[in-house]
């Protein structure tokens, strides 16, 4: 029986989507952090100069 | 320590019953936003006699329930507005002793708008409301301090954060879930004349899940509460 | 931790989690075996299954995590409750969106208000309004207490949720038969669910260790930013 094959390969690819974006977001905010925190530690080094 | 929590719980009853009978704000909101979503929903809904029975016990809590939440963040906003929240957190006591006596000063007055509402509701979906008073008082009751108990407590988190007006609904709704549940159905038995041993379970979730929840809060709440 | 160290554990954790995800979709779509009634279809079960476990699974963690932070006021407490919870909102996605596309070619609606998927929703909602409340509280320390809070309050709902939700059911029953999830299941099939379950748990650990370390990080900004200032 090949009832909802269409629905069968929408429901993997939907969330096989929904889960990258997240770990392409959890990667995007993670990076916005470490640049931040990049910046602090330069400017604090540059303040003990 | 239970005695010091009823004192506490006493006064800021007493405080807040007068401070209410004052402006009565809270009262007046519930009512009027009560009445004005009620009229909605005869727009919405065609009240004609079969079913608007089954449906007006739904929505007489629909309108409880948005009423309710627009009393709640009155009654809390008084709080924060005047600041006396900074002199009740001085209270050497039990700060749950606050949480007590803000739930019973909000149940009350949700208590009195919805009974002041249910007229006006009966007329719009021509429904015999008082055939049963005594079961349409307790089933109020125990949904509307469902309600409360929750609400008064998210009420005071949402006073805490950026968004105050967007966290209460969006906090209270999906938690009391059972509490529309059981109170929407008890009211369809209710309403459509069953006997009320059909509602028997209803009830008791009701009971189990307001015990269990004020107790829980009234624990929390020094949590929420202290800075 | 040092930065390799958790460098290392990410990789590997990923590796394991490809593998045991891509062999996981080997055995459910070529070893399982076809179910009689509903055929190729039934195999979203892989996915929607193992999904509902690990939300479930991470909203006992924020559970746990609220408590400890209430009692022992450690912030390593509310991060893992804040990862907890994001991780636990996409894997509920990802059950609200199977739900539905099993339903419709098998049962002929997009929705059943069974009482297992109603429950789902409104899981959703409340752990959806947990980190709506954690975006509005700037202070951290404020922020956890409140989510701990809420935390504690959600998860003690839920089984009140279910509850009003099946006898709610037994009083409006549906004209479809809900059942057909576990009922009579290939003991291959049992393999199947666990595989996967284990290649999304795999999955899912990566996600919250990554999570964790992005609310470490957080503090860490917050504190050189106020040393900075003074």
């Amino acid at each position: 029986m090949e009832i909802g094959l269409k629905h069968l390969f929408y429901a993997f690819a939907i969330v096989w989507a929904l889960l990258l974006g997240y770990v392409f977001s959890l990667a995007r905010r993670q990076k916005q952090l470490a640049d931040e925190l990049e910046n602090l530690k330069k400017s604090a080094g540059r303040r003990s100069d | 320590m239970t005695s010091d929590t009823g004192r506490v719980t006493l006064a800021v009853f007493r405080k807040d019953l007068l401070a209410e009978r004052r402006t009565k704000e809270v009262f007046t909101a519930v009512l009027l936003f009560g009445f004005t979503v009620s009229v909605a929903f005869t727009f919405a809904f065609e009240p004609t006699s079969a079913e608007a029975r089954k449906i007006s016990g739904g929505l007489l809590w629909l309108a409880f329930l948005f009423a309710a939440v627009l009393g709640l963040n009155r009654a809390f906003a008084r709080e924060t507005s005047n600041q006396s929240l900074q002199g009740l957190r001085l209270i050497p006591a039990d700060l749950g002793g606050i949480y007590l006596g803000k739930l019973a000063s909000n149940l009350l007055f949700l208590l009195l708008a919805e009974i002041v509402l249910l007229p006006p509701f009966g007329v719009f979906f021509d429904l015999t409301l008082w055939a049963r008073p005594g079961w349409l008082l307790l089933i109020l009751l125990l949904g509307t301090w469902g309600l409360a108990a929750l609400g008064t407590m998210f009420s005071a988190v949402s006073a805490n954060t950026r968004m105050q007006e967007l966290m209460l609904p969006l906090l209270l709704l999906p938690l009391t879930v059972p509490v529309l549940i059981a109170a929407i159905e008890s009211t369809v038995v209710l309403l459509e004349g069953r006997p009320m041993s059909e509602a028997a379970l209803w009830l008791k979730l009701l009971t189990g899940f307001n015990i269990v929840f004020t107790l829980l809060c009234w624990l929390l709440f020094d949590y929420v509460i202290q800075e | 931790m040092s930065e390799s160290a958790r460098h290392r554990l990410s990789l590997v954790l990923l590796v394991a989690a490809l593998l045991l995800i891509v062999s996981a979709w080997y055995y459910a779509f070529q070893v399982a075996p076809t179910e009689r009634t509903m055929g190729t279809i039934q195999r979203i079960f892989y996915l929607h299954l193992p999904a509902a476990f690990l939300s479930f699974l991470a909203f006992f963690v924020v559970f746990v995590g609220s408590l400890a932070y209430l009692w022992t006021r450690r912030m390593g407490w509310d991060w893992a409750a804040a990862s907890a919870a994001e991780v636990g909102v996409v894997f509920c996605a990802a059950v609200l969106i199977t739900g539905p596309l099993w339903a419709k070619p098998v049962w002929g609606i997009w929705w059943t208000w069974d009482a297992r998927l109603t429950t789902t929703l409104i899981l959703f909602l409340i752990y959806v309004a947990y980190l709506m409340l954690r975006l509005y509280v700037t202070d951290a320390e404020r922020r956890a207490r409140l989510a701990a809070v809420v935390g504690i309050l959600g998860f003690v709902d839920v089984p009140l949720v279910y509850m009003a939700n099946r006898w709610w059911r037994t009083q409006h029953p549906e004209p479809v038969i809900a059942g057909g999830e576990g009922s009579g299941l290939d003991p291959r099939m049992w393999w199947g669910v666990l595989w996967a379950f284990a290649g999304l748990l795999t999955f899912a650990g990566l996600l919250f260790f990554q999570r964790y370390r992005m609310e470490a990080m957080r503090a860490e900004l917050t504190q050189l930013a106020r040393r900075l200032r003074r």
